[in-house]
């Protein structure tokens, strides 16, 4: 049985195709507010020239000598209507102004006759005389673009198209916003997943997401899947190391207790038991670097730490240690990880120096400080890399996983590990200090 | 004392039964739960030393099982799977000590011998010192509200005291339950870890709740 399927989820091809339709209308409007706006522009330019064409007429119309107050007013009645915006008609008879909108400007042009046209101040001006006692007629239209003679109507215009260019695109901004509202979902679940037993659903509300998803899912699997293994693996290959070692260990012991031997086999064998401990060492380190984070966060002291690696020195080496440790410092970890991390950086200043060490416990501070040649400063970020030594160590035993796994150790712990070069190598293991955990069980 | 060891590899479980019998116990072996379950019936045994990974069982689940019916024998665990996974399960499972592979001969009979001096396993889960609970199976101290920090180490040293419930532990008893082994070093990380633990709980507590008996060795000092 397949469980019912939802709908598909719609793709953000789809919506961002939609907002890109909404965009191109939104400017459409525009072009045709503006085109209407030039339009009339245009429409006002032609009608001057209609009207002069009509007084015109008229005046060839009437001529010289009707002289009659009748025709003059119908004539001045028809040049009225022909008023537009700002524009200015005046009629004449002779110097008789017979009808006017405006401030007369006939003196300007004296009885010149026939027709013509000029610039006049500010207005664009046409004028036609035929004869002294005919009819003279003057037109005169705003010279200043009609956007700024009619700047209320032009504004509203403006307006009009600035205003749907604005709707029309919060409008698109919305749509691209919401096809792709499951990609910033997705992005914040993939921001707050587990890195190992976290899981993606299937249905985002987009297709394309939706299939990223079912990438994403399977990806997560298959890596779980690896890190299962590889843990896995380094378990059973600590275990099947360990379990040689036991016997090793275990055997060696008894022949050293029930064999009667000389003093040199003795020490021979008390050497080999030293080998299994240093075996086993490694093997925890390897172990330990191979976890990605801390199984326990139990109170720890740092100078029980300090206690239980100098408890596993031999003689000759603690003698080499001055511990300075204040009654408490606890950190919150696991006190295992923390003894082979500060075994680790003890058993460094050991091999790589000859004399004193000292290893100091300050707050939640523990420092091995050794007094050798320290660390080449080219060389102090590697030697935190597993297997890396140091160039001018290569003769002496180890196998390079020390600093790695003091390192590693803080890093599981929220700490770090400083290394630096002081006449001698102070490698700091800086951690967090103890907080308590939230009650949880029912008190009392 | 009687002996129970019960893991899977031959030549590991030929060791341990040698050591322990160097040490005058009597040891009988298995390398299974089958026959471990077979020798406990046949016999009344003082103490269980226990693998963790047997070849087709869990030492932890026969554990829990021995647990169920009615063992009160101490349990010591052997693990091989690394310390730090040892420890997490061992105690969960019911278990009272645990010891990683690889580990020293010595190390194992002193904490057999030290299991052995505490007897069957009955034990106070929850102490009540003052103001202060001591809760063993959570291994959190409070006092009231606020957790007191108490390190695995201490939380050892406090078992040993709570085990003689009132009496004076000596100070080796402490000292193997707690490492495994009685050294003159150990004697001396002792007191400074008893003088930390009087640090944090007397205050809390309201009184001192450790008391010395010089030359003896340490009581807890009960409501």
């Amino acid at each position: 049985m397949t469980p019912p399927s939802p709908s598909p989820s719609p793709s953000i091809e789809h919506s961002v195709a939609r907002a890109y339709l909404v965009s191109i209308v939104s400017v459409a409007v525009a072009i045709v507010l503006v085109g209407a706006l030039m339009a009339t522009v245009v429409v006002v330019r032609r009608d001057d020239h209609e009207a002069l064409a009509v007084a015109q007429t008229m005046a060839s119309e009437l001529g010289p000598h009707d002289q009659d107050p009748k025709l003059d007013a119908l004539v001045s009645e028809e040049l009225d209507e022909q008023r537009w915006f700002h524009r200015q008609i005046e009629v004449w008879r002779g110097a008789t102004r017979i009808g006017a909108t405006g401030p007369g400007r006939l003196h300007d042009f004296g009885t010149t006759d026939g027709c013509h046209s000029g610039r006049l101040g500010s207005t664009l001006t046409r004028f036609c005389s035929l004869g002294a006692n005919s009819l003279r007629i003057v037109i005169a239209s705003p010279m200043a673009p009609l956007f700024v003679a009619e700047l209320p109507l032009v504004l509203a215009i403006a307006a009009v198209a600035a205003l749907a260019v604005l709707i029309f695109s919060l409008l698109s901004r919305r749509l691209i916003r919401r096809s792709l509202e499951p990609l910033r979902r997705f992005e914040a679940r993939l921001a707050a997943l587990a890195p190992l037993d976290g899981d993606v659903q299937e249905h985002w509300g987009a297709s394309e997401i939706d299939t990223l998803a079912l990438t994403f899912r399977s990806l997560l699997r298959r890596i779980a899947d690896t890190v299962e293994r590889e843990h896995r693996f380094v378990s059973n290959a600590a275990h099947e190391l360990r379990t040689p070692l036991t016997r090793l260990r275990g055997q060696i012991e008894l022949a050293l207790a029930e064999a009667q031997l000389g003093p040199e086999p003795s020490r021979r064998l008390t050497l080999a038991v030293r080998t299994c401990e240093e075996l086993a060492r490694s093997t925890d380190a390897l172990l330990a670097l191979a976890r990605d984070e801390l199984g326990r966060r139990e109170t720890v002291e740092l100078g029980e730490v300090a206690a239980e690696v100098l408890r596993t020195l031999t003689d000759a080496e603690r003698a080499r240690i001055t511990l300075t440790d204040p009654s408490v410092a606890a950190v919150r970890g696991d006190e295992i990880l923390l003894t082979l991390a500060v075994r680790n950086l003890v058993d460094n200043a050991l091999k790589y120096s000859d004399g004193p060490i000292e290893l100091c416990i300050a707050g939640c501070t523990i420092q091995v400080i050794d007094h050798g040649r320290g660390i080449p400063p080219d060389e102090i970020e590697d030697v935190r890399r597993p297997f890396v030594r140091g160039r001018d160590r290569q003769e002496t035993r180890g196998t390079g996983l020390g600093l790695a796994l003091a390192d590693h150790v803080a890093d599981l712990h929220g700490g770090e590990l400083l290394l630096e070069n002081h006449q001698g190598l102070h490698a700091i293991l800086k951690l967090p200090p103890w907080t308590p955990v939230a009650v949880r069980e029912p008190l009392g | 004392m009687r002996i129970l060891c019960v893991d899977d590899d031959e030549e590991t479980l030929d060791v341990v039964r040698r050591a322990l019998e160097r040490d005058g116990h009597t040891v009988l072996a298995a390398r299974d739960p089958a026959s471990a379950l077979t020798a406990l019936a046949s016999a009344r045994v003082e103490l269980v030393v226990l693998d963790v990974m047997l070849e087709h069982a869990s030492g932890l689940d026969l554990c829990a099982q021995l647990r169920k019916d009615g063992l009160e024998a101490p349990i010591l665990f052997l693990s091989a799977a690394g310390k730090v996974d040892a420890r997490i399960a061992g105690f969960d499972a019911g278990g009272d000590d645990y010891l990683a592979k690889p580990f020293a001969l010595k190390e194992l009979v002193a904490r057999v011998r030290a299991l052995g001096r505490r007897g069957p396993s009955v034990r106070a889960r929850v102490v009540q010192l003052g103001m202060v609970r001591l809760d063993f199976d959570a291994r959190r101290a409070t006092a009231g509200d606020s957790e007191i920090p108490i390190t695995q180490r201490e939380w050892d040293i406090l078992r040993a005291l709570a085990d003689g419930q009132g009496r004076v532990v000596p100070f080796d008893q402490v000292l193997e339950t707690a490492w495994g082994e009685a050294t003159e070093s150990g004697r001396a990380s002792l007191e400074v870890i008893v003088s930390r633990l009087r640090k944090k709980l007397d205050a809390a507590a309201g009184r001192p709740v450790i008391r010395t008996t010089r030359g003896l060795g340490y009581a807890l000092e009960p409501a």
